[in-house]
């Protein structure tokens, strides 16, 4: 099988966790890649510059699903000036595979819908 | 006479290096066969100079090769004489070229219309034309019959003001064949001054073009789609038409008297073609054109209509309505192109999974995004056939769909 297909990626792809919307986001933001359909929305709730609710919406491949759920799991919790700085490199070590170039956008685009939704903060 | 795809195949070297190579993007690029990457390297080897300049013989040898390039390429596609074949870079730049030098006769009352189903090379130069001089764009689509209708489907036809209309021979994700002989005919009984383009990227390789039967002014293909080098494309015109144009680039090669400060031109297709030109390519083109006349267009357009007859009927059969496809292979020729998507499995993941299985497949939207948003549909797979494929190919791909569907089950 080919590698980026490893049993994590596929489990989170099924079951994606984190899926759907969260109450009182403070935080949200969304992109698509248009030339494949791959289409991610993520809502932030933070308290106190702590990341405490995370939900994402969208369609997308396997890839950038499980990376989106998988990123999910991890920013909860932590501080958004930590969450600010995760580069790429942080979120390939976290979903633990190393797609082609090809592909690497959708691997990428979960991160890159973050990092905007942390610069669209939600008027109360 | 018959295609047979498995002598075919010793023809092309990339099977010997990978005999389990099942390559459905043909629409994207074809395979070379050895004939024309040999011309390559006899050109690199034995007379790697430029044309036109030198008088000692490997010039003369070179020039002579490429020129003779230039009337092969006019009798395989029908037209008058070598003097309508321009060389370039490919049909983007055939394309790009044309909406530059048309645009002094394009003001904010004109219209430019051009077919929904394009691919974006023969979309963007005409948005961006619009853009420079507030000419109307306006798209049309083609229906079941062949009839040119607005995006609601109702009968759309060039008016007085409709200088331009640019229109694809054959959609790269659909497959059709459409009848533009019929449509440029119709759309001069409306306009007889229209300057009609026709985009045969998708067509060249499958039909016997004949551009005085279709009788568009202009018409432009890429070698690398038709078994030819990547780099070169050749941009057909009317002679009347060529002559009128203005060059769209300027240097070398071209000119015919250069002072300081103002320069004259040579004649078409010199004009046209400035600058050192991929004359390896150029070459090469040749023994394309020439194989693919050995293999008799005919012959590869039969072949390439059962092939996606072929894949279309497996397809429904083995997965019924886990398979939606697009191109149906019914209502127009069909160019041996299948796009289809599956139900619940990204085409991403898709076409990943089969390159497992050396299945070569496109996933996207195939340089067509607004054909996708028209259509209503988003990501496609596209199988696309040539020559070289065969029913075994299509068998392969059915059974790495079924793989793909176990693992993202």
């Amino acid at each position: 099988m080919d590698s980026i297909y490893q049993e994590v990626i596929l489990h989170h792809y099924k079951y994606p966790k984190n899926f759907g919307h969260i109450h009182k986001p403070t935080h949200a933001s969304h992109k698509n890649n248009p030339l494949c359909g791959d289409d991610i929305s993520i809502e932030i709730g933070a308290e106190n510059g702590t990341v405490v609710r995370v939900g994402f919406t969208g369609s997308g491949c396997a890839l950038a699903t499980a990376s989106a759920s998988i990123l999910m799991e991890h920013i909860k919790g932590m501080r958004l000036n930590d969450v600010a700085s995760l580069t790429s490199e942080n979120l390939l070590a976290l979903i633990g595979v190393s797609p082609s170039p090809s592909r690497l956008k959708c691997a990428l685009l979960p991160l890159e819908v973050l990092h905007s939704t942390l610069s669209h903060p939600l008027t109360q | 006479m018959e295609i047979i795809p498995e002598k075919i195949k010793t023809d092309f070297p990339i099977f010997n290096d990978k005999p389990e190579l099942v390559y459905l993007d043909s629409a994207a690029s074809s395979l070379k066969p050895k004939r024309v990457i040999d011309k390559l390297v006899e050109y690199y080897t034995q007379y790697p100079v430029n044309i036109h300049r030198g008088i000692y013989s490997l010039s003369e040898k070179a020039t002579a090769e490429y020129e003779e390039t230039r009337r092969v390429v006019a009798r395989f596609i029908g037209a008058r004489n070598e003097n309508e074949i321009v060389f370039t870079r490919g049909t983007t730049e055939s394309i790009n070229g044309l909406a530059y030098v048309l645009e002094p006769r394009i003001s904010s009352k004109d219209e430019i219309a051009v077919s929904i189903l394009e691919h974006h090379s023969n979309l963007l130069p005409w948005q961006q034309l619009a853009a420079r001089t507030g000419a109307k764009l306006t798209l049309f689509d083609i229906n079941d019959d062949g009839i040119l209708t607005d995006l609601r489907g109702r009968k759309w036809e060039p008016m007085a003001s409709t200088k331009i209309l640019a229109i694809t021979y054959a959609s790269n994700v659909t497959g059709n064949i459409y009848p533009v002989k019929d449509i440029i005919h119709r759309a001069r009984l409306c306009n007889p001054d229209i300057v009609t383009i026709v985009d045969a990227a998708q067509a060249a390789p499958h039909v016997s073009l004949n551009v005085a039967d279709i009788d568009c002014d202009l018409l432009a293909f890429s070698a690398h789609k038709m078994l030819g080098p990547t780099g070169v494309g050749v941009l057909y015109g009317k002679q009347s038409i060529l002559n009128k144009l203005p060059p769209f680039h300027f240097g070398g090669e071209m000119v015919e008297k250069a002072s300081l400060y103002e320069s004259t031109f040579k004649e078409a297709p010199h004009k046209f073609e400035a600058g050192t030109p991929p004359i390896a390519e150029v070459i090469a083109l040749k023994e394309a054109v020439e194989y693919l006349n050995n293999s008799t267009l005919k012959l590869v357009e039969d072949h390439q209509q059962q092939l996606a007859n072929y894949a279309v009927t497996i397809l429904k059969d083995t997965f019924g309505r886990k398979v939606n496809i697009v191109s149906e292979t019914n209502r127009f020729p069909n160019a041996g192109i299948v796009s289809f998507s599956l139900e619940e499995v990204h085409p991403h993941d898709a076409a990943q999974l089969l390159t497992d299985h050396q299945i070569a497949v496109r996933a996207g939207q195939h340089c067509a995004s607004p054909l996708h948003q028209h259509l209503g549909i988003g990501a496609t797979l596209r199988a696309s056939f040539y020559i070289y494929n065969n029913e075994k190919d299509v068998d392969r791909l059915v059974s790495g769909l079924s793989y793909v569907f176990g693992v993202m089950r």
